[in-house]
């Protein structure tokens, strides 16, 4: 529970898309990126209307912002909504897809914000925590080819140190550039366990160690066109000393369990009172983590999700762990 | 010869499920032995009931496999495997209604995030036997979207792009709503959304002004 002076980040299941959300001490929230349309943060909204601080929106694509129409709609209150506003306003869909946004801001619900390297998302003082925008820049966001390549990277710090990385869909190296050294407690993909240029093994090894992060987690969806995740990206995630896990089950993992047993390895929304994605089969199903007093802490589901996930044919994820625990074990 | 026949008490079933719970409803639990049983242990049946009746019957509970009652033939009571549920033999009929209500007490208690560690792990034995995501998703309230009309003959799908770019085919039936509207008008209305996404029936339609 978001009991006093504490936080509490939940990273969602919400299929092939990006959603998280971020439990102020106040009771608030703060969501980053809402997820496809139908996303399993609006039934929870609507079960459980919320205050809310802020709505950041990495980048324009519809797996992190389908959602956005029917979270306006959810939401009892919202403070702020930070977004990429020079990217491509007069294209379709995504004049369609703000056009709610730009009518609430016209009408005084809330502010609308450039997310832009240096803005301030979030800041508790007593916390020692602050949650602000590293990338992109606003010639960046202007120039870039495409969406991807301009996407936000938000970074939560405690106590002047990087504990969590939001970087959307962003390629790696322009997360290695912005959080170089920074060992976050935690990583979220990026672009679905698939970022740009991860085929170059030296460079994506390169990168992946410049960051360092402890903890991995992949949001994608069982039913992806695109052969999200990459099965070598975790393995090099995992190399590089992060325990990964996935939002969904995909046939890399388990074709039989995808395509037979058709039920979620661990049903981690119900144990967390979250509601499900309306597709895919959860693996690891949306994890939450607690800020305590020496750091934050998991969910206490991380236990159950390995001794599952030790029964699939192929898990990627132990794959790549047991070639980092041999790799150590040669280094000792 | 040990024969119970399960029942549906005291729900209203919604017409649309009415058939497919009276089929199950109907056959009786199939014991685990034959007809001589040894009191001394515990007997294994199986309750065929897959579905449980929850709303009134206007949302269902699966579970993925027929629940499995452990019954002691000295007390004449049996439990069932993974849910803490003891009930006598003679009250076998209202199982359904017991299971809703444990499940609906778990559930109130994971969304309050109150659930004790036994609680936990009575939860997750259960979690593992019902179709959670059906539930939830059958249970929720509709969205709000918003979306063009691309195309609509009378008594034919009606084409529909949502606001984020993804087109739907909707059934005649249920593009209904959209009968004012003309081919690329904009609109906003609330959505009922099933599984992967699926219009299940739209509601409230209100026409888009240009910002």
């Amino acid at each position: 529970m978001a009991s006093a002076r504490t936080l509490t980040i939940t990273f969602w299941d919400v299929g092939q898309g990006d959603c998280s959300t971020i439990e102020l001490p106040d009771g608030k929230l703060i969501i980053i990126d809402t997820g496809n349309r139908g996303s399993p943060l609006v039934d929870w909204l609507k079960d459980k209307p919320r205050g809310v601080h802020s709505i950041v929106i990495t980048h324009n694509d519809a797996d992190h912002v389908g959602a956005l129409p029917s979270v306006l709609d959810a939401c009892k209150s919202i403070n702020q909504v930070f977004m990429l506003m020079d990217r491509p306003a007069a294209k379709d869909p995504f004049a369609k897809l703000f056009r709610r946004v730009v009518e609430g801001e016209r009408n005084g619900f809330y502010g609308l914000t450039r997310l832009e390297v240096g803005a301030e998302i979030w800041a508790d003082p007593a916390l020692d925590a602050r949650l602000h925008v590293v990338y992109p820049s606003m010639s960046a966001n202007v120039l870039a080819a495409k969406p991807n390549a301009t996407s936000g990277i938000i970074c939560l710090t405690i106590k002047s140190k990087t504990e969590l990385i939001w970087p959307g869909d962003a390629a790696l190296d322009s997360v290695s550039a912005t959080c170089h050294g920074t060992k976050p407690y935690f990583l979220v993909g990026p672009h679905h366990g698939a970022p740009e240029g991860y085929k170059k093994r030296a460079t994506t090894s390169g990168h992946l160690h410049a960051v360092s992060p402890q903890r991995a987690f992949i949001s994608v969806g069982t039913k992806n066109g695109y052969s999200h995740p990459r099965p070598k990206y975790i393995r090099l995630l995992e190399q590089a000393g992060a325990k990964v896990c996935c939002s969904q089950l995909t046939v890399a993992c388990d074709r039989q369990h995808v395509m037979d047993v058709k039920r979620p390895v661990l049903a981690t929304h119900g144990l967390l009172g979250l509601n499900p994605p309306r597709s895919g089969f959860s693996c690891r199903g949306p994890l939450q983590l607690h800020l305590g007093p020496d750091g934050f802490v998991g969910d206490g589901w991380d236990d159950e999700h390995q001794k599952r996930i030790a029964l699939l044919r192929r898990p990627q994820c132990l794959r790549g762990r047991a070639v980092f625990d041999r790799q150590q074990a040669a280094t000792l | 010869m040990i024969a119970f026949t399960a029942g549906v008490a005291d729900a209203q079933v919604s017409p649309a499920y009415a058939g497919e719970i009276n089929r199950v409803v109907d056959q009786r639990i199939v014991g685990g032995g034959g007809a001589d049983i040894d009191a001394s242990k515990l007997r294994t049946f199986q309750f065929p009931q897959t579905m449980f009746p929850v709303d009134g019957g206007k949302v269902l509970l699966r579970t993925y496999e027929p629940l499995k009652l452990l019954m002691d033939e000295r007390s004449e009571t049996f439990v069932v495997e993974g849910w803490d549920i003891r009930l006598r033999c003679d009250q076998v009929y209202e199982l359904p209604r017991h299971v809703v209500r444990k499940f609906l007490g778990l559930l109130a208690k994971a969304n309050a995030r109150t659930l004790t560690t036994s609680d936990q792990v009575q939860w997750l034995s259960i979690l593992d036997q019902v179709d959670f995501k059906q539930f939830s998703i059958d249970r929720a309230m509709p969205h709000y979207l918003e979306g063009t009309l691309i195309s609509r003959r009378l008594g034919q799908p009606a084409m529909v792009e949502w606001a984020d770019g993804s087109r739907t085919s909707l059934h005649a039936r249920v593009a209904l709503p959209l009968t004012p509207l003309e081919p690329g008008d904009d609109f906003a209305a609330y959505v009922k959304l099933g599984n992967d996404n699926e219009v299940v029936s739209i509601e409230s339609v209100s026409m888009l002004a240009a910002v």
